[in-house]
């Protein structure tokens, strides 16, 4: 760690929600191999994927793609556009887009949430 | 007016662990960092270390650590700083002595990047010209004092000093734009190495460390996008 600022905060939430979006997978294919275990078993863990506080993670995982993603076209503009000396503007870009859409993805979830 | 220095010490030889020792100096309007680490070493304490030179910011030996920040002692104005003053070696790089760093890997990074002019055709007993414009091309890359700022606080140089570094590559960037130099060829081998351009990860943070202001994500960028349209 050197000092905060938002170069360095913008890579240490890419390499954080990178990684997030990494165990997903692991979680993702552990959860179709039920399939492999007829309707019952699947059934079982979809019980268990569809409650409310995995839904809470479901809408973490949403934020980490939607900053990873974003931030992905950041760096690309760092790298091609040579735009690298407002990175600091753009990282605010990216945070308010991925604010906003995390939002509307929060009010789309709330209805799910509660009729559970 | 007097103010608190809180100083990183240590002497190998002395003891293997590293401390900090606090010391209180009368500063005058407009003392630099530097300056009061001059009070220290020559008025309380002699065994103070500390690589200093020009005084004038151009040298970049008295690159230090300074309330968190990299920067040169002898342009930090004291009276710019809150609180007791921390002073600490650059990170990332070995501690000789107290603020004294081990820099021989930072420069033979930079020895690797060839950091001359590699001229396709012969010398003659004329300068080289360029226009105005080509030389533009190399502004906010040729100003680079090699203080270590910048390679010090780079997370890629931390977990691998194999890395070339911020410093070296935008020295790199300073011939391979410069319009006089055909030397990119030759270069090629230790900038497009695994320990060259493609292991900067754009965190910044040499950018932040800069005393000089300068740009080095931006030369490293500008590296790739050259190899890269090599490569097309």
């Amino acid at each position: 760690m050197y000092r905060w600022h938002p170069g360095y905060l913008a890579w240490l939430l890419n390499r954080v929600t990178g990684l997030a979006v990494t165990l997903y997978l692991g979680v993702h294919i552990w959860v179709i191999h039920h399939l492999s275990q007829g309707r019952q078993g699947f059934d079982r863990v979809m019980h268990f994927i569809q409650s409310p506080v995995t839904m809470v993670f479901e809408l973490l995982l949403i934020g980490a793609v939607l900053y990873h993603g974003i931030n992905g076209v950041r760096i690309m503009l760092v790298e091609f556009a040579g735009v690298s000396r407002h990175q600091k503007v753009i990282f605010v870009g990216v945070l308010a887009f991925t604010g906003i859409l995390f939002l509307s993805a929060v009010v789309a979830a709330i209805p799910h949430l509660v009729s559970h | 007016m007097e103010r608190q220095f809180k100083i990183y010490r240590f002497n190998p030889e002395a003891a293997p662990a590293a401390s900090f020792q606090t010391y209180t100096v009368d500063i005058q309007h407009a003392w630099t960092v530097l300056d009061a680490l001059n009070a220290i070493k020559w008025d309380q304490d002699g065994s103070l270390s500390f690589r200093r030179s020009c005084r004038h910011g151009i040298c970049g030996s008295c690159a230090m650590k300074i309330n968190g920040k990299n920067g040169l002692a002898c342009e930090v104005q004291v009276e710019s700083l809150k609180g007791v003053i921390t002073v600490e070696p650059l990170p990332g790089f070995k501690v000789i002595r107290d603020l004294v760093t081990d820099m021989d890997g930072f420069f033979s990074h930079l020895e690797a990047v060839k950091p001359w002019l590699i001229a396709g055709t012969p010398p003659t007993d004329k300068e080289r010209v360029q226009s105005p414009e080509d030389r533009k091309l190399i502004d906010g890359l040729y100003e680079c004092i090699l203080c270590g700022a910048c390679t010090s606080a780079c997370p890629s140089y931390w977990v691998n000093d194999d890395f070339l570094g911020p410093a070296a590559l935008l020295k790199a960037a300073r011939y391979v734009m410069d319009t006089r130099d055909d030397g990119l060829t030759d270069r090629l081998d230790v900038l497009d190495s695994r320990n060259g351009i493609w292991r900067c990860h754009t965190i910044f943070n040499c950018v932040e460390a800069c005393p000089k202001s300068l740009n080095p994500t931006e030369a490293i960028v500008k590296l790739r996008q050259k190899l890269a349209a090599l490569r097309i």
